[in-house]
């Protein structure tokens, strides 16, 4: 018995060079946001069957949602970052401005108090405000 | 049954080692015949490649990601599940996983043993398992921490 370390041929060599980018990124968000949940249920504990029925799902379910095939819809996510104290989504990225621990509120009203904030942040239509303290 | 060990460079990656088998006198190993026997499925063999990939280089081999006890009780033998093909293989840990041949499962189908070419797959895959386990036990197979392996002849 010998190991041999080389490409691959036949039909998966074809396959394996038309991926395509993109749907390569939705594999590998579906497979890494089912490797979140997973560890994330190792840290808290908690089995397959006991996250289940917090879910009020079936274990098979549940058992899908972690094989990594699973295209979520956006309100099973939030459900099940509610569940977990986890986060799946990351909406930070929106240019909604977070100063170290404090939270930023939109508000819609244009002031001038504000105008430097916007335009730091590049949302000349929307300000921002910091009103309270995470934690 | 006498086989090579191939390490698919394509799939292989940072975060696990992807094998295959090579069957003495074959040319394609049980992977690549697997995406030839099943081309007609050309989206999940698609998703399939992806998935090796991410494997290899994102997330590893990760236990969830497979359908386990699909072999003898404590053999290692699981199935990677994409749509209504099973793709049979040796798992390790997320390291370093041994791939064989699957097929098409019918929704109808409850057990593979109900398909004959998966069932014939399956076994494959079982006796393939039974020969590496027994080389990883008499030490003649040494999977490192990593994944990669050393064969001591």
């Amino acid at each position: 018995m010998k190991v041999i370390k080389r490409k691959a041929l036949g039909i998966m060599s074809k396959v394996i060079n038309k991926t395509d980018s993109v749907s390569l990124a939705k594999t590998r968000n579906k497979m890494l946001i089912a490797a979140k949940i997973a560890d994330a249920l190792k840290t808290k504990g908690l089995t397959q069957k006991a996250f289940a029925i917090q879910m009020e799902k079936t274990e098979s379910e549940v058992s899908e949602w972690l094989s990594g095939n699973r295209n979520f819809q956006l309100d099973t996510l939030t459900e099940i970052e509610e569940c977990l104290g986890i986060n799946l989504i990351d909406t930070q990225k929106l240019g909604v401005p977070v100063y170290n621990n404090l939270v930023v509120i939109q508000i819609r009203k244009k002031t001038e108090t504000f105008m430097s904030n916007a335009k730091m942040w590049g949302q000349l239509d929307n300000q921002y405000i910091t009103t309270s303290k995470v934690g | 049954m006498d086989f090579d060990i191939i390490e698919i460079e394509d799939f292989t990656g940072r975060m696990a080692h992807i094998y295959s088998i090579l069957l003495d006198g074959e040319e394609l190993t049980l992977l690549e015949q697997f995406f030839d026997d099943n081309q007609m499925y050309l989206a999940e063999m698609n998703q399939i490649s992806e998935k090796l990939i991410v494997m290899g280089n994102d997330t590893g081999c990760r236990r969830e990601f497979f359908k386990h006890e699909e072999g003898a009780p404590g053999d290692g033998v699981a199935a990677l599940k994409v749509g209504n093909l099973r793709l049979y293989c040796l798992y390790f840990d997320k390291t370093a996983v041994f791939f064989g041949s699957g097929g098409y499962k019918p929704p109808e189908a409850h057990a593979y043993q109900e398909v004959p070419e998966l069932n014939e797959k399956a076994e494959q895959m079982k006796n393939i398992a039974k020969e590496i386990n027994q080389a990883i036990i008499d030490r003649k197979i040494v999977i490192e921490n990593d994944g990669s392996l050393t064969i001591n002849e």
